[in-house]
């Protein structure tokens, strides 16, 4: 019985070295040293927003992913933060949910036999286990800009040619927008704008948010940032009093409807915390106050930045509105 | 009381009074923005449409001032009736499970009834404060022993610990939740909607009022329950009266700015340290220092890492910890 | 294991027992190698029990089959069980010094030290790894526990009640600084901090059985060797001192070994509250015995507890993990409180 086993099991270690793929080595960010397959055929990753979203746009070979669940999204059922509202992905056999981002069932993770892991470097106390099933990258995904984390996921995935391909896309699109910004405005640095999300607590203004924060920059335009601002980090809120150095031409902020913020939420979260608010800044006053949907502001996919170039286009340059006086 | 007695606590409530309407003054003056006196005191007297700095102090400070007024009087009256009734150094809506029991009884209202800024939540913050003080009150006196201030402060701990679990419970798995909560759950006077307030107003002054009318008998009460019996108090009318001012003032504090934590336990001590063991002058004083002190605390909270505020909650607990840590080495 | 060495303790202590606790103590035996069982054949990967069988007996069906067994579940299980009995022994310890039957490790500092080394460090270092977790929450909480009794030894000699409420005091003020940080730090790491103190049993491996069992072999004798002092002092300070126990030296002792239980199990799991609390009493109401045995069950009754609360937090909602500390808070105190409840409703008879 034994020799049996033996020998499927050297039967079966023979097939699979045969079929293995090249390996390369590379360092994560926690400075694991990871064999990683050149061309990973079955990807499970932790973290929904910044690594499942934008393999999913790769057309990556991802089997499972960590879900989030809210009962007003998605009907209740778990999704896929990013991916789930930008592309209406479920899971569904060939995409299994492995359980919450921060804390994912090893065993669901062993059962789908991945050749690749990844997971966020920030949660990664089950990295000698999930490492026991396949090499694990555990990688600072929210710390690189955007585009450059893009790339290093793609490269990660052997992917870059698609990646280029989609890049390229957002960079022929960007180049007619700037030539629609120099006819209608000439100097996209004349614009200014700010991004800013209102919570009772205070105004949520951050130095990088997302897609907003590339494109605002790609275009050259004049962006008010929380070290503007002189705030000590990111994650603090503005006092609702400093409000008006948030005069910009353009206000953005997001709504998030299935976590009860809805866009009338929104401004109501503006008018009630700044009474007079329509009429204080020159953004609301103008009618050039943007309220848009933060799964679009925070999507790690190429298609965030082709839709933000859009909204930007549109609500900017391809209409008119009332320059905020110097 | 005699008649100097009497001159030297009326003179002591005026100046104590005064302390308060300068705390007051120099909220509204200080803040994120700065804003020149003169145009503060514009705004008080003479108040002009679509000037900003006058939005600013007149409908940004000064509710936060008067929420920070309000919650400050109302958690020390409450912390100092607690005192006297179970003759417990260290009681106070916050260690006694009070506080633990109102906010999550408001959570549970506004996050699962949609309760924000109506008449129901005082209400349920009320509730949830009853039943957390008769829950503690349960667990220690049914520990051998009976309700020692130690059962009582570990029991209140347990039961503070076993709601925090739970209130973990429901935001770990989203994280949208948890960032709108845990500003809230560190208690914080920021944002806080006037309608709110409207509806607690009448659950301060009633729990005031309540407080100062039986302030005589928690004298007696706070000397023993065979003294106060022999005084001809009804002890248990009184306990009930106490526990319903207390509780009902809480409610009041906790569905206005959350749970702050260790006002009840610092004011009153600090004004017996001035004005005895009367407690027809202890509540009183501990209403009006109570609101000077947390408007004081605020007045830090927006200011020390401005343009950003810190909670409320976290530094009245920063600065009541090590007050507590004292009476213990110096009362026990 | 440390199972093993209490029951030879028990063994040697049984002698004065009831014939009761000791029947009880073979029973929660039973039942905690039921758990075992039931943990390792339970889980998301699909292996029936005969696979489990063969891959515990060397013949794994598959690498993977054998990874789930040997490295998920296994070393997962052991952790939740002597994590449970360190707590609960920390809890009864804390009990009988104090004579009070509400302390709990988690009450006073001992997870609140851990909590705020562990927040700082994931939030405003957060290139340091979370592996190094166990480390920090064991500093933290010895720290915490070494101030807390500095604070509350005085001229007047040291004071267990003092002790207590010192530690509930330093918890607060500690807890407002993690607070801060979790209010204002980055929303992501503080989550994942979080999740980490809501007790991860779910990242264990054989590593923390490894420092759990030794920790267990040298701890656990000494431990029961105080059982003595510790029945005692039971009794009150002025019969141990009559007993010509050196009560001061017994009760300090004491502390730090309950100390020195909690901080190791913080350190492999984060914190798991109340299992300190609950167990001793749930072992009290399942035997009345001497202390020896008392802390025998109470051990027993806490692996039970944390295995049952780590199984059902694993199995119940899968693939959501629900961390053990909250299994533990949630279910741990209503048992409590009607435990006390009963108890108090039996005495008045």
């Amino acid at each position: 019985m034994k020799t049996l086993v033996w020998a499927t099991a050297t039967l079966f270690a023979v097939t699979s070295s045969a079929l293995a793929q090249d390996t390369r080595t590379v360092t994560d960010d926690l400075g694991n040293v990871v064999e990683i397959p050149v061309t990973p055929q079955r990807i499970v990753v932790s973290r929904s927003d910044c690594l499942a979203t934008p393999l999913i746009e790769l057309g990556a070979p991802l089997i499972g992913a960590g879900s989030m669940q809210d009962d007003r999204f998605n009907n209740g059922k778990p999704f896929i933060r990013g991916a789930t509202a930008l592309y209406g992905t479920q899971f569904d056999a060939d995409l299994v949910d492995i359980g919450f981002i921060n804390q994912p069932d090893p065993e669901i993770i062993a059962a789908l036999e991945p050749d690749l892991i990844l997971i966020a470097a920030w949660a990664a106390d089950n990295y000698d286990q999930l490492s026991a099933i396949a090499p694990t990258y555990a990688a600072a995904c929210f710390d690189p800009p955007l585009k450059e984390w893009l790339a290093t996921l793609a490269d990660l995935v052997g992917m870059t040619a698609e990646h280029d391909r989609l890049m390229a896309s957002y960079t022929f699109k960007l180049a007619n927008t700037r030539a629609v910004f120099a006819d209608r405005i000439g100097d996209p640095a004349d614009v200014s704008v700010v991004f800013a999300d209102p919570f009772d607590e205070g105004i949520y203004v951050a130095d990088d948010y997302g897609t907003f924060t590339v494109v605002a920059d790609d275009l050259g335009l004049s962006r008010i940032t929380a070290t503007d601002l002189g705030m000590l980090t990111d994650n603090g809120n503005l006092s609702f009093e400093l409000v008006e150095e948030l005069d910009a031409d353009f206000i953005f902020s997001s709504h998030q409807s299935f976590f009860g913020q809805p866009p009338s939420h929104q401004m109501e979260v503006w008018r009630s915390n700044v009474p007079g608010f329509d009429d204080l800044l020159h953004a609301p006053r103008n009618n050039q106050l943007v309220i848009v949907d933060r799964s679009l502001v925070r999507a790690f996919a190429v298609d965030g930045l082709n839709t933000m170039l859009a909204v930007l286009t549109s609500q900017i340059a391809e209409r008119d509105f009332v320059p905020l006086a110097e | 009381m005699n008649a100097t007695r009497t001159i030297c606590a009326a003179t002591g409530f005026w100046l104590c009074l005064g302390g308060v309407v300068l705390a007051f003054l120099w909220h509204v003056s200080v803040g994120a923005k700065a804003i020149p006196l003169g145009t503060v005191w514009q705004a008080i007297t003479a108040p002009q449409d679509g000037v900003f700095d006058h939005v600013v102090v007149r409908d940004l400070r000064m509710p936060r001032a008067i929420f920070a007024l309000s919650v400050g009087a109302a958690l020390s009256v409450a912390g100092a009736l607690m005192q006297g009734v179970t003759r417990n150094p260290l009681a106070e809506p916050g260690i006694l499970g009070l506080m633990a029991g109102a906010t999550f009884a408001v959570i549970i209202g506004i996050g699962w009834f949609g309760l924000a800024g109506t008449a129901y939540v005082p209400l349920f913050a009320a509730i949830g404060a009853l039943i957390g003080a008769v829950l503690v009150w349960t667990i220690a006196s049914a520990a051998p022993g009976g309700a020692t201030p130690l059962t009582l402060i570990l029991s209140g701990a347990a039961v503070g610990g076993f709601l925090y679990a739970v209130e973990s419970a429901a935001i770990l798995l989203n994280e949208d939740t948890f960032r709108n909560f845990r500003v809230w759950l560190s208690g914080s006077l920021a944002g806080r909607d006037m309608a709110t307030y409207l509806w607690a107003l009448p659950w301060f002054i009633g729990g005031l009022i309540a407080a100062l009318l039986i302030a005589h008998q928690i004298t007696a009460l706070a000397m023993g329950e065979e003294t106060a019996a022999g005084l001809g108090v009804d002890t248990f009318k009184i306990k009930v009266a106490a526990l319903g001012a207390v509780v009902v003032l809480t409610a009041a504090a906790v569905s206005v700015a959350g749970p702050l934590g260790f006002v009840g336990l610092v004011i009153p001590h600090l004004v017996r340290l001035f004005v005895g063991s009367d407690y027809r002058l202890i509540v009183p004083f501990s209403a009006i220092v109570g609101a000077g002190y947390v408007t004081l605390v605020d007045i830090a909270a927006r200011v020390v890492l401005a343009p950003i505020e810190i909670s409320t909650g976290i530094v009245t607990t920063m600065l009541g910890a090590p007050m507590f840590i004292w009476l213990v080495r110096v009362k026990l | 294991m440390s199972t093993t060495t209490l029951i030879g303790f028990g063994g040697r202590l049984a002698l004065r027992v009831p014939y009761r606790a000791a029947l009880v103590s073979l029973g929660l035996t039973f039942a905690i190698i039921g758990v075992l069982t039931w943990s390792l054949m339970t889980g998301s990967y699909p292996l029936d029990s005969t696979q489990v069988w063969a891959t515990l007996f060397g013949n794994s069906p598959s690498d993977t089959a054998s990874t789930v067994v040997w490295e998920f579940r296994f070393p997962r299980t052991l952790v939740a069980l002597l994590v449970g009995a360190f707590l609960a022994l920390s809890g009864a310890a804390l009990q009988y010094v104090t004579r009070n039957p509400l302390a709990d490790p988690s009450l006073v500092g001992v997870s609140q030290g851990a909590a705020l080394v562990v927040v700082s460090v994931t939030i405003l270092a957060p290139g340091m790894g979370s592996y190094l977790r166990p480390i920090l929450a064991f500093g933290g909480s010895l720290a915490v526990a070494a101030l807390i009794l500095l604070a509350s030894s005085s001229r007047r000699g040291g004071d267990t009640l003092r002790f207590i409420l010192m530690g509930i005091g330093v918890a607060a003020l500690i807890s407002s600084f993690t607070s801060a940080l979790l209010t204002y730090g980055d929303i992501d790491r503080a989550m994942s901090a979080l999740g980490w103190l809501a007790g991860s049993v779910h990242s264990v491996g054989w590593d923390e059985v490894r420092w759990l069992s030794v920790t267990a072999f040298f701890v656990i004798p000494a431990f029961m060797a105080a059982a003595r002092p510790l029945s005692a002092i039971r009794f009150g300070e002025d019969v141990a001192t009559g007993l010509g126990i050196r009560v001061r030296m017994a009760r300090w002792g004491l502390i730090i070994l309950a100390v020195a239980l909690a901080a190791t199990a913080v350190a492999a799991v984060g914190a798991l509250g109340f299992v300190g609390l609950v167990a001793p009493h749930l072992a009290r109401r399942l035997a009345h015995s001497g202390v020896g045995m008392h802390l025998v069950l109470t051990g027993l009754t806490g692996a039970l507890l944390v295995g049952l609360a780590d199984f059902a937090g694993r199995a119940a909602f899968a693939p959501i993990q629900i961390p053990a500390g909250l299994v533990t808070a949630i279910i741990g105190v209503p048992v409590f409180v009607a435990l006390i409840l009963r108890t108090q409703a039996r005495s008045q008879l």
